[in-house]
């Protein structure tokens, strides 16, 4: 450390004109030595001469400091967390989940299963690399994702189903290269091959799609009571679907979301709920379990409590008068463990947990952080 | 080290704290956020904040370098502070260590920038602040835009003497005998 302090100095005695021989020979060396440090010199000699282009202008001290402050008087809510950033995407991008709404959680940790036409089921082993024959096609699965090969055109139309179970998300190749990410709790159902008309699959759940472009054949993704069509060329969609915020939201591009009575086409940044009220996104949460995480921003507790129960496989129970309007934030990863992420949310103040077996207890706050 | 103590050292790291975790993380939003975790963990602990200057210096680049790799690492494995001050006489990486040197230049040129007589000062600094144009920072100061465009000429001279604090005491002396 004392070097580096001691080099930033010879630069700044340079740039002041005070440099001395001795400490200049040194500092030549330096800039020598590598052509990231000439670099470095270069760099901070133009921010000397044009100092309005300072890179510090970013970080404002006032405003950093009143943040802090606030930060001081709570307990420490955000744990930072690698935020993966949207890869770009060349097809049409959709983004879909829903979920279905089960007052009990049936998917258990039983292993990611493929049930072929005829209701054969295969479990598969996220890490396996194996290729396998289902139906009438040759199914290959490699460590995190499964893909059909392409079938021949005149094969008859076969449905499978793909199940994805709690603390775990899988990728699926489908048969026109769209790919899709499926969440925890989550099933599709799709074809070894798309009809000659349109593409359609239905979720239950939630995913994350990548839509290859073929405008001549409409990308519908069905899911409960709401169906999203893939309108253009460059989308990215997202969708959300619980019995109190079952969402469909959009990246860029275009999308009609449909139910019987209803029709919206969103946007890019918008997401329209059950309501058919469009409002605008918070992407990044809205996309986190993609990466791994879960992003909670100035959320109710209601909600993100939903998310555990779906996440961990858990049922949620409300016992005693919570505070009504309770915005929390929270970042973490999703492999986390129940436990601990109860503690961070108890550690709010805004309530303490209870877990009983598959059975989470929301209790008022007691003072007690969860264990 | 009193709230006082604290915020003088916070105000004086900020925001080279955040341009050295911005070098390392490539994401301004995540470098702020991660230098406040570093110093409100240790204001929390009452931890690296001891009164030698050079060793708290080296304390936050070290807390917020490794709490930078940590975040590329993905992990929330947390090193103590106690390990945090130990490697402080590691080698590093040279990439670091430039990211180090960087952001303790441009923290001396603040610092000159922040001594200069006020109406350049001024100028400067709203330059900086908000990429106004003279005309603009004229306007807002009351003063002609020509003279906003000499304020700033004479700030970037005064800069390059400012770097140095010995020059700094022979201009002030000069400065109060000619003003």
């Amino acid at each position: 450390m004392n070097d580096e302090l001691h080099i930033g100095n010879l630069i700044s005695k340079e740039l002041a004109g005070e440099i001395t021989e001795a400490e200049w020979a040194e500092l030549q060396s330096w800039i020598a030595a590598r052509s990231a440090n000439a670099e470095l010199f270069d760099r901070v000699k133009t921010v000397l001469e044009e100092p309005e282009n300072h890179p510090f202008r970013e970080f404002d001290p006032e405003e950093g400091w009143q943040d802090l402050m606030k930060r001081r008087r709570k307990p420490l809510r955000t744990i930072i967390i690698r935020i993966a950033v949207a890869a770009s995407l060349l097809g049409a991008v959709v983004w879909l989940g829903t979920r279905q709404h089960e007052n009990k959680i049936t998917i258990r940790k039983q292993g990611i299963v493929l049930t072929g036409p005829h209701g054969q089921e295969v479990v598969i082993n996220n890490n396996a690399d194996t290729t396998f024959r289902i139906g009438n096609g040759n199914a290959n699965v490699q460590p995190g994702m499964l893909s059909f090969e392409d079938n021949i055109k005149e094969a008859p139309i076969e449905q499978f189903t793909l199940r994805v179970p709690v603390e775990n998300r899988y990728q699926l190749r489908l048969p026109d290269g769209s790919q899709l990410w499926l969440n925890a709790g989550s099933t599709v159902r799709f074809p070894n091959r798309f009809a000659a008309n349109e593409r359609r699959i239905s979720i239950q759940g939630e995913a994350y799609l990548e839509v290859a472009q073929e405008s001549a054949h409409p990308f519908v993704v069905e899911t409960a009571g709401m169906n999203v069509t893939v309108l253009g060329t460059a989308f990215n969609i997202r969708a959300y679907g619980d019995v109190n915020t079952k969402k469909v939201s959009l990246v860029s591009g275009s999308v009609k979301v449909t139910t019987d009575a209803k029709e919206v086409t969103l946007k890019p940044g918008q997401e329209v709920g059950s309501t058919f009220q469009v409002a605008t996104a918070d992407m990044e949460a809205t996309l986190a379990w993609k990466d791994g995480l879960f992003i909670f921003r100035g959320e109710s507790l209601q909600s993100i409590m939903e998310d555990i129960a779906h996440w961990y496989g858990v049922n949620v129970v409300y016992q005693g008068q919570l505070p009504a309007d309770n915005r929390l934030s929270v970042k973490t990863e999703r492999n986390i463990p129940l436990n601990q992420l109860l503690s961070m949310l108890s550690a709010t103040g805004s309530a303490s947990f209870k877990i009983e077996r598959d059975r989470v207890i929301v209790l008022p706050y007691n003072g007690e952080i969860s264990q | 080290m009193d709230q006082d103590g604290f915020e003088q050292l916070y105000r004086k790291y900020y925001q080279s704290l955040c341009f050295f975790a911005r070098k390392l993380l490539n994401d301004t939003h995540v470098a702020k956020e991660l230098v406040q975790d570093v110093f409100l963990k240790s204001w929390q602990k009452k931890e690296g904040l001891e009164n030698d200057p050079d060793r708290v210096r080296a304390f936050l680049y070290q807390s917020v370098k490794n709490a930078s790799l940590n975040y590329l690492r993905g992990t929330t494995r947390r090193i103590s502070l106690e390990t945090q001050w130990a490697s402080t006489q590691e080698e590093m990486d040279p990439d670091i260590s430039n990211a180090i040197i960087e952001a303790e230049v441009y923290r001396d040129i603040l610092h000159a920038i922040g001594r200069l007589p006020d109406e350049c000062r001024k100028v400067i600094e709203l330059s900086m602040s908000s990429s106004k144009t003279s005309e603009e920072i004229a306007e807002l100061l009351g003063i002609s835009a020509s003279t906003v465009r000499n304020q700033k000429r004479r700030g970037l001279q005064l800069m390059r003497q400012f770097l140095n604090f010995q020059t700094f005491l022979v201009f002030l002396s000069m400065f109060k005998q000619h003003p």
